[in-house]
């Protein structure tokens, strides 16, 4: 039985941990008592982890980075690398402007955002369980961050295949604003298994441009939770991006807490070859005068699958909400799988909520069309699949992780 | 020089195994302007397309001949390459990619199978917009997505200004009047006069005089169940204008066996 050995497997790695908080005990037991929720659960219902086996992943060694494997990161920007799970201080001189405007902690533990009441999704109770270190950010009030901060976690699977439970907690303090790129890079011939979560609170008239950036090898299974709270006139604005080639599963609540608070949210999703992208996004508009606008796309090819849960949820006291949502998805071979599911549960009047979805193949007529004015078929083909994730791709306001996503949004189709 | 740009004997092509084209011969000499009128449903758009190399159109007889070589050998765009243009009756909007870049795509893909070097993008906004002056088009249209919320004249003047610019040996223009008011008709009609050339040929597909009034055809073709039924010079437009098809396709009738 896979589910019995995964919990003796996580529950052998727990007792590693040098460091147990009593949160973390809490965590484990409600973990340990519920597993991993199947397929009837509706959140879990295109990607069932019972049917995996997790026992080949082990809890990761610490070995230092080396300084060339960071050497393609961009210049003029804050970077705090972790490599498999640990804070890699001598990466720090990397940081563009000493002391900095903003303060970070690598911490061994910090429990404070856990709510066990609330926090009962599978996958947060396992990351507090084993998470073993916590990168903390504060952006204090009224500063604005001038070059982006990226946080790195490098899966280096080199020796073995290792499992990591990254934690992030970001504050953004009144009328703070800055940009902040998580990076998750698989890196070695091995695969990995990472359980992100990143605590996020922007408080009153801040502004905090968030991406999330994600590199995978075929059989590694990268799932990434998050929960984030915005105060009045406060902006969450998120990207999320990557080049996961095994099992990605993306899972977000953003809870619009306070009034004229809003977030925007792009979703590029490109699975060119035989990955699950399983995106889940939920949106609580719970103050008046709230907005929200979500815009997805996915390229799908040969016998990848790509499933999209959009949901937005606007609360009885959040009257005058707008809210958008359209995922997009693009079919490339008759094998590929797309599943959206955009949702509106909306429970006041005088709100303006809007939501769509279309899955299609590429249209025949405009291939056509362009063939018949000279331009090669795989050119063709290949305008018609930028055009399409166009939209979003504009938004991404961040010219390395564009870089990033240029390989695989032209080679990696091979058409 | 050839002195024939295509020929088309004995063709016939089917869609979804509907014939379509049935027993047709054409042949188009350089310099010369056809015009192929006929009711709807005679097969006209489906030769304009099938001779512009869409897949789904299959010829079942015949061959077609351009320039000396076979014509359905080739790709859509390597007819293209060799100087086949077709100005499409329904131009199709394709979102995000937009006009300047499509025609900037277009053009040095041409000019690269032509040999030539690729022109950069500041050589090619300056022709684009004076070929755009003379077609009295807007230049805002250049940034949009192509064809995308174009009025429909817009849309035809946006095909004749691609076919200034590709310098087609063999343009086909499928009923490029449709849908245009009286100044768009003659703004289109120039750009193609424009283009007129003794090592050019056009093939023109009509409903009406109106357009044959501004582009003078050398020959007129009558089109009905696939396959040419009369030809007669200019003159004849006026006579179809006039009588319409009646009395060519009811005499059909009486010699086509049933």
């Amino acid at each position: 039985m896979s589910y019995a050995n995964n919990i003796s497997h996580f529950e052998q790695a727990f007792k590693q941990k040098s460091k147990i908080s009593p949160v973390d005990n809490t965590a484990w037991q409600q973990f340990k008592a519920s597993g991993f929720e199947n397929r009837r659960n509706e959140a879990f219902h295109y990607l069932d982890l019972n049917f995996y086996t997790f026992e080949a992943f082990n809890i990761v060694e610490h070995r230092p980075l080396v300084a060339q494997d960071i050497r393609f990161l961009p210049p003029l920007s804050h970077h705090f690398v972790f490599h498999n799970g640990y804070f890699q201080e001598t990466i720090a001189p990397l940081a563009v402007a000493k002391p900095l405007d903003f303060s970070f902690q690598a911490v061994d533990a910090a429990s404070n955002f856990f709510n066990p009441l609330t926090d009962t999704s599978s996958l947060i109770t396992l990351n507090q369980s084993l998470h073993l270190g916590t990168a903390s950010i504060t952006i204090p009030g009224n500063t604005t961050i001038a070059h982006p901060i990226y946080i790195h976690y490098f899966t280096d699977t080199q020796t073995n295949k290792w499992m990591t439970f990254p934690k992030n907690y970001i504050t953004v303090e009144e009328n703070a604003c800055a940009q902040l790129i998580e990076c998750y890079w698989g890196q070695g011939p091995n695969s990995s298994l990472l359980n992100s979560m990143t605590h996020i609170n922007i408080a009153k008239n801040a502004t905090l441009e968030h991406i999330v950036y994600s590199e995978s090898h075929p059989e590694s299974i990268h799932l990434h939770n998050g929960t984030v709270f915005v105060a009045e006139h406060g902006v969450y604005n998120i990207t999320r991006c990557g080049r996961n080639e095994g099992i990605e599963r993306f899972d977000y609540a953003v809870h619009l807490q306070g009034e004229y608070s809003k977030t925007n949210a792009q979703f590029l999703d490109i699975a060119p070859h035989q990955q699950i992208l399983d995106n889940h996004f939920c949106i609580y508009h719970n103050a008046a005068h709230t907005s929200s606008k979500t815009l997805s796309r996915s390229v799908v090819h040969r016998t990848a699958k790509r499933h999209f849960t959009g949901k937005i949820i606007v609360g009885n006291k959040a009257f005058h909400t707008r809210a958008a949502l359209e995922d997009k998805n693009l079919l490339l071979s008759p094998h590929a799988t797309a599943n959206t599911r955009p949702q509106l549960e909306i429970f006041t009047d005088e709100v303006a909520c809007k939501h769509g979805a279309t899955v299609g193949y590429l249209d025949e007529e405009a291939l056509f069309y362009m063939r018949a004015r000279g331009i090669p078929e795989n050119q063709a083909r290949a305008m018609l699949i930028e055009a399409f994730v166009n939209p979003v791709f504009e938004l991404l306001k961040n010219d390395f992780i564009k870089s990033q996503m240029k390989e695989p949004l032209s080679a990696a189709f091979e058409i | 020089m050839h002195n024939t740009i295509l020929d088309i004997k004995n063709l016939s092509v089917s869609i979804d195994n509907k014939h379509i084209i049935n027993n047709l011969d054409l042949e188009i000499k350089a310099g010369a302007i056809h015009a192929i009128m006929g009711p709807n449903g005679a097969g006209k758009s489906t030769l304009a397309h099938f001779l512009t190399g869409r897949p789904e159109y299959i010829r079942e007889a015949g061959s077609v001949s351009y320039l000396g070589a076979d014509l359905l050998a080739l790709t859509p765009e390597e007819r293209a390459w060799q100087g086949i243009y077709l100005s499409f009756q329904y131009p199709v909007a394709i979102q995000g990619v937009s006009n300047i870049q499509f025609l900037k795509t277009s053009l040095n893909a041409i000019r690269k199978k032509r040999n030539l070097p690729p022109l950069d993008a500041v050589d090619i906004l300056q022709q684009v917009k004076n070929n755009m002056r003379n077609l009295q088009m807007d230049e805002a249209l250049l940034y949009r997505s192509i064809n995308e919320g174009f009025s429909g004249g817009e849309k035809k003047r946006n095909e004749i200004l691609q076919m200034s610019l590709l310098e087609p040996t063999l343009a086909i223009l499928d009923e490029t009047d449709s849908g245009l008011d009286i100044d768009a008709l003659k703004a289109v009609a120039d750009g193609v006069n424009a283009l007129r050339a003794p090592t050019r040929a056009l093939l023109i597909i009509t409903h009406y005089q109106r357009l044959l009034d501004y582009i003078e055809p050398d020959y007129i073709h009558v089109l009905h169940n696939g396959r040419i039924i009369h030809s007669g010079d200019k003159s004849l437009g006026p006579t179809l204008e006039q009588k319409g098809y009646g009395w060519l396709t009811e005499a059909t009738q009486e010699i086509l066996p049933s």
